[in-house]
């Protein structure tokens, strides 16, 4: 085995700049490229999209609803101790109703997605570059961006907004559950409550930002994917920091929306 | 030993084009900073099957991915029918694409699609055929290749062999000119080696597809080859080219004859 070769600080410095900025400057120009792709619809194939679509939602499913459900059940939990001192019991649900809506329920939501879809697909992805399925694509002038990453960016786009619907059902759901048990809030009431609280505007703006989570999933899980290294750790590496770096980018994002919207007034 | 020479006396007799249809000149390739081949140059003749030969870690994967595009070259330039590949612009780049076909060591074929679908994907995106004609030329690729009937099966389902030989139809599906191998036979037993060599040696004689083989079996170089060049990794470059049976036993070069040498042992 050769010696490994000292390198001394300012070599090692200097490499790992040039080396951040060269990985900055190809996820950029994977952006670009992902960007440019959605404006090339001939040959798309629609069959990929709907596939990708379907095993999104199978194992998302049990998980979001299990998830969102207790999430409801503990934000109503935690409430009901403290609102039922004053007698104001009611307000639980409003509390609950925002919180899942406008919080809660997107961000739970992309983080089930990015744990189960965005890391399958880094794995996916990563499979196909160790067994040179992605070097099959490029000789043959296909690109991968168009047939393996858009697809996949469309499904999730798609499927998340439609699962953090879902996810703000299953939630309040749980609320009303813990409310009628525990406060004896009459499930109509309880509803109505819901309903005069929670409005468009606020659904609206769990799904604008779910509509980017999905966006931020898939870009991450394919980029490191198709990052991968040609051996097999590499997919493992992949796997793992797709899931790290979407779940970060999701909380980010989130604070980030906070800010907007507070700044906004909504 | 009664194979030798066999395709190269085919070549001599056949009317073969003397134009290269492939120049590599003075290619200096490798990764970042670490060179593995230096001024590489030969040119490879229309109809011709040329193999890339040496010891592991000489540089003939690397070689080859510089060639179908997939590695920059650090130096130097490839050329196909004259034009070089990488100063081409990306619609030049794509036609020239489109002019070869590559079989992988890993076969490469997309485990989420059926065999027919991996043959069909390059016929959709660049004929106008519809999907009865391609039906059918998928059909006969899988015919030629010796896997009638496996369109429906997942590459899953197919032995190592049948893998091989739907990724050679894949590599076939648009009539390459070009068809560049990535060590054709390695994980294959013997038998179904020879089965694969004579099917690469059909498809050269019968076509007269032009051929770039990586490969160290000296059994497929003695069988298929025209020529042979063996690249030696301390020089970094090409240490002997020509007739395959001319090369193992007219050239003294020491680590020529290690390499035959090695390789018969």
């Amino acid at each position: 085995m050769p010696p490994t070769e000292k390198k001394s600080l300012p070599l090692f410095l200097g490499q790992s700049v040039i080396r951040y900025f060269q990985n900055s400057q190809q996820t950029l120009a994977f952006i670009g490229n992902v960007t440019l792709g959605l404006f090339r619809w001939k040959k798309f194939r629609w069959i990929d999209c709907l596939v990708e679509m379907q095993q999104c939602w199978a194992s998302s499913i049990p998980i979001v609803s299990l998830i969102s459900f207790l999430v409801g059940v503990i934000l109503a939990f935690q409430s009901a101790i403290q609102l039922r001192q004053y007698g104001a019991g009611i307000f639980v649900a409003d509390l609950v109703g925002l919180a899942v809506v406008r919080e809660m329920g997107p961000m739970m939501a992309a983080i089930v997605v990015a744990g189960g879809t965005g890391a399958g697909f880094a794995a996916a992805l990563g499979n196909m570059r160790v067994n040179e399925e992605i070097d099959a694509l490029e000789t043959l002038g296909i690109s991968p961006i168009d047939f393996l990453v858009r697809p996949r960016l469309i499904a999730v786009t798609i499927m998340l907004p439609i699962l953090t619907l879902y996810a703000n059902l299953l939630g309040i759901l749980g609320g009303l559950f813990i409310s009628s048990t525990l406060l004896s809030i009459s499930a109509s009431a309880y509803w109505i409550e819901t309903q005069n609280r929670v409005g468009v505007t606020d659904v609206s703006i769990g799904i604008v930002k779910s509509f980017i989570f999905g966006i931020m999933i898939a870009l991450i899980g394919c980029w490191r994917g198709i990052q991968c290294g040609r051996d097999t750790t590499g997919v493992g590496i992949a796997t793992s920091s797709a899931v790290v770096t979407s779940v970060t980018f999701i909380v980010l994002g989130d604070a980030l929306f906070a800010v907007i919207y507070n700044a906004l007034g909504i | 030993m009664k194979h030798q020479a066999n395709n190269s006396e085919l070549l001599l007799q056949s009317e073969v084009s003397k134009m290269p249809v492939i120049e590599v000149k003075n290619l200096t390739c490798g990764y970042e900073e670490k060179v593995i081949l230096k001024d590489v140059s030969f040119s490879v003749r229309e109809g011709e099957a040329l193999f890339i030969i040496g010891e592991s870690g000489c540089g003939k994967s690397t070689l080859l991915r510089c060639m179908i595009g997939l590695m920059p070259p650090q130096k130097g330039s490839v050329s196909y029918f004259g034009r070089n590949f990488w100063e081409a612009s990306e619609r030049e780049r794509q036609a020239m694409l489109q002019s070869f076909g590559v079989l992988y060591q890993s076969n490469a074929l997309w485990s989420s699609m059926t065999i027919a679908e991996n043959i069909s994907l390059p016929l959709e995106q660049y004929t106008t055929h519809n999907k009865e004609e391609i039906a059918k030329i998928v059909a006969s690729k899988l015919e030629q290749v010796g896997l009638p009937g496996t369109e429906e099966l997942y590459p899953r389902e197919l032995s190592g062999g049948m893998k091989r030989r739907a990724a050679l139809a894949r590599a076939l599906a648009l009539d390459p000119k070009i068809v560049f191998f990535d060590e054709p036979t390695s994980g294959l037993d013997p038998v179904t080696a020879r089965g694969i060599d004579d099917l690469i040696l059909k498809i050269n004689t019968t076509l007269g597809t032009t051929m770039v083989i990586i490969s160290h079996q000296l059994s497929s170089i003695f069988h298929v080859a025209h020529r042979i060049i063996l690249l030696d990794e301390k020089t970094q470059g090409i240490i002997a080219e020509g007739d395959p049976k001319k090369v193992s036993l007219k050239n003294n070069d020491h680590r020529v004859r290690n390499f035959f040498d090695q390789q018969n042992r």
